[in-house]
């Protein structure tokens, strides 16, 4: 089974063949150009961008393609639920992870540890031919530190602290992160609704 | 009705209590003492020839005022008592916030309360059930955070300001006269992360949970379940029930998950809207 991920995104790429492979050949297009998110949900911006891709795959090279796409963000409660659906514009249009992971702890600066509650949020949908598509969500509960830590990751993985581990998800290992993390919850969910 | 024949009194705990079991209003004798003979709190019993027509009871709790209850004889609402007998409860606390639950489907009663500047401000659901498996709610309350937990206790007529601090946070305003009372007729517990106390819920031995504050809506859940395990061990709970705010979602859909169900409405209603009820279970027999 092939799935086209809707993403230029080369961290979720491959957090998505770690997840997802071995029986499933996961293909991220070079050419791929993420359409305007312009929905007001995960699951509005998650359909626009399966949709777009699905769309164009089939009118060309593959009428049967099978794409999942995946709208994700961290909310933090302490700036009531912002950035949400608009984290990967967070601070603005042109800035870097590392710029967006700084203001967002500019933003939080004075905020007490224990009142700095957040969760990572994501979405997957499945757009399939000729099938209802599959809609499935994955919740993390964490903390964000007052200041960034651990290598590895991406986005705002060095500013999410997972308490059961006391560890941000930079410093987790690939399966470690992969095991709790929202992505990971909605994998399996996916994985779950697929198998029926 | 002639209002001219009805008798509008001030009354004691003992008088007020007698008028609510006239009046069918359920009413727990230990709490009802508590409001009434507190300096701030007051009952006014309606009668005419001696017959019990209507009950209201109200408090302060610093700036704000709470209409604890309002009842007339069924057969003569609708006749002006409910708006004398309101009057006479509002009036030594004319300047203060005023609060009350009001039943969703008494639209009467929810006109008198609008004509007091006290209009809906967001639902109140009473939830009901058998308790939830001993096993989940320990999983449930294991979860993400790790809480350290304490009993409550009342030093000197006090317990920890962090609840007073938690419910000016949500329900608006601290009640410090009830926090003692609530220790000694119910069970609290004090949830802390970090040393820092992030909530605290009362639970007690009728197996109603509430009231409970925390300081995110992140912990809500955790804090909730740790209460329905405590009811089940602490009190062998088998029947829980809970006043859980409408704009308390993580809550509700806990709650509901678990096979509770809605049994009664209200509208909480009130001058300004409450601080942030997300994160807050009310305490029962009375609106936040």
């Amino acid at each position: 089974m092939r799935i086209y991920i809707a993403t230029g995104n080369a961290g979720k790429l491959r957090e998505f063949r770690e997840m997802l492979g071995g029986a499933i050949d996961v293909v991220m297009l070079q050419s791929y150009e993420a359409p305007e998110e312009d929905a007001q949900t995960y699951e509005g911006n998650a359909a626009i961008k399966a949709r777009t891709l699905a769309a164009a795959l089939r009118a060309s090279a593959d009428p049967g393609a099978i794409v999942l796409a995946d709208d994700s963000g961290i909310e933090v409660d302490a700036l009531g639920g912002a950035p949400g659906i608009y984290s990967a514009r967070y601070g603005g249009g042109e800035l870097s992870w590392a710029q967006r992971r700084a203001a967002l702890l500019r933003e939080l600066a004075g905020v007490p540890r224990v009142r700095r509650t957040a969760r990572f949020v994501d979405v997957l949908y499945l757009d399939r031919p000729d099938t209802e598509p599959l809609i499935v969500r994955g919740v993390v509960e964490g903390l964000v530190p007052t200041e960034e830590h651990g290598d590895g990751g991406f986005s705002y993985d060095a500013v999410f602290c997972y308490p059961p581990l006391g560890k941000t998800f930079a410093d987790l290992s690939a399966q470690e992160k992969n095991r709790v993390s929202h992505r990971g919850v909605a994998v399996q969910r996916l994985l779950e609704a697929l198998r029926g | 009705m002639n209002l001219a024949d009805v008798h509008v009194a001030r009354a004691d705990a003992g008088e007020a209590l007698r008028a609510a079991r006239a009046l069918s209003v359920d009413w727990r004798r230990e709490w009802l003492e508590h409001l009434v003979e507190a300096p701030d709190g007051a009952a006014f019993v309606a009668t005419r020839d001696g017959d019990v027509l209507g009950l209201a009871l109200g408090y302060r709790r610093g700036e704000a005022w709470t209409l604890a209850q309002l009842a007339v004889r069924e057969g003569l609402r609708g006749e002006g008592l409910g708006g004398a007998l309101l009057a006479a409860a509002i009036a030594p606390y004319e300047a203060c916030e005023r609060t009350a639950a009001v039943p969703a489907t008494a639209c009467d009663a929810l006109s008198l309360a609008a004509r007091r500047a006290m209009v809906p401000q967001g639902a109140l659901l009473e939830l009901s059930g058998s308790m939830p498996g001993e096993r989940t709610l320990a999983e449930i309350a294991a979860g993400t955070y790790h809480f350290t937990t304490a009993p409550i206790l009342v030093e000197r007529g006090r317990v920890s300001p962090a609840i007073g601090t938690l419910d000016r946070e949500t329900r608006g305003a601290p009640r410090e006269r009830d926090y003692p009372w609530f220790a000694e007729h119910g069970s609290g517990v004090l949830f802390s992360l970090a040393g820092e106390v992030v909530g605290y819920v009362f639970v007690w031995p009728d197996g109603t949970v509430g009231p409970l504050a925390a300081a995110s809506t992140s912990y809500l859940t955790q804090m909730l379940a740790f209460a329905l395990h405590a009811a089940a061990t602490a009190y062998r709970a088998s029947w829980i029930r809970l006043l859980v705010p409408g704009a308390c979602g993580r809550g509700l859909r806990l709650l509901l998950r678990h096979g509770l169900r809605v049994g009664a409405a209200w509208w909480w209603c009130a001058e300004s809207a409450p601080a942030d009820l997300s994160r807050y279970v009310a305490f029962r027999p009375e609106a936040p």
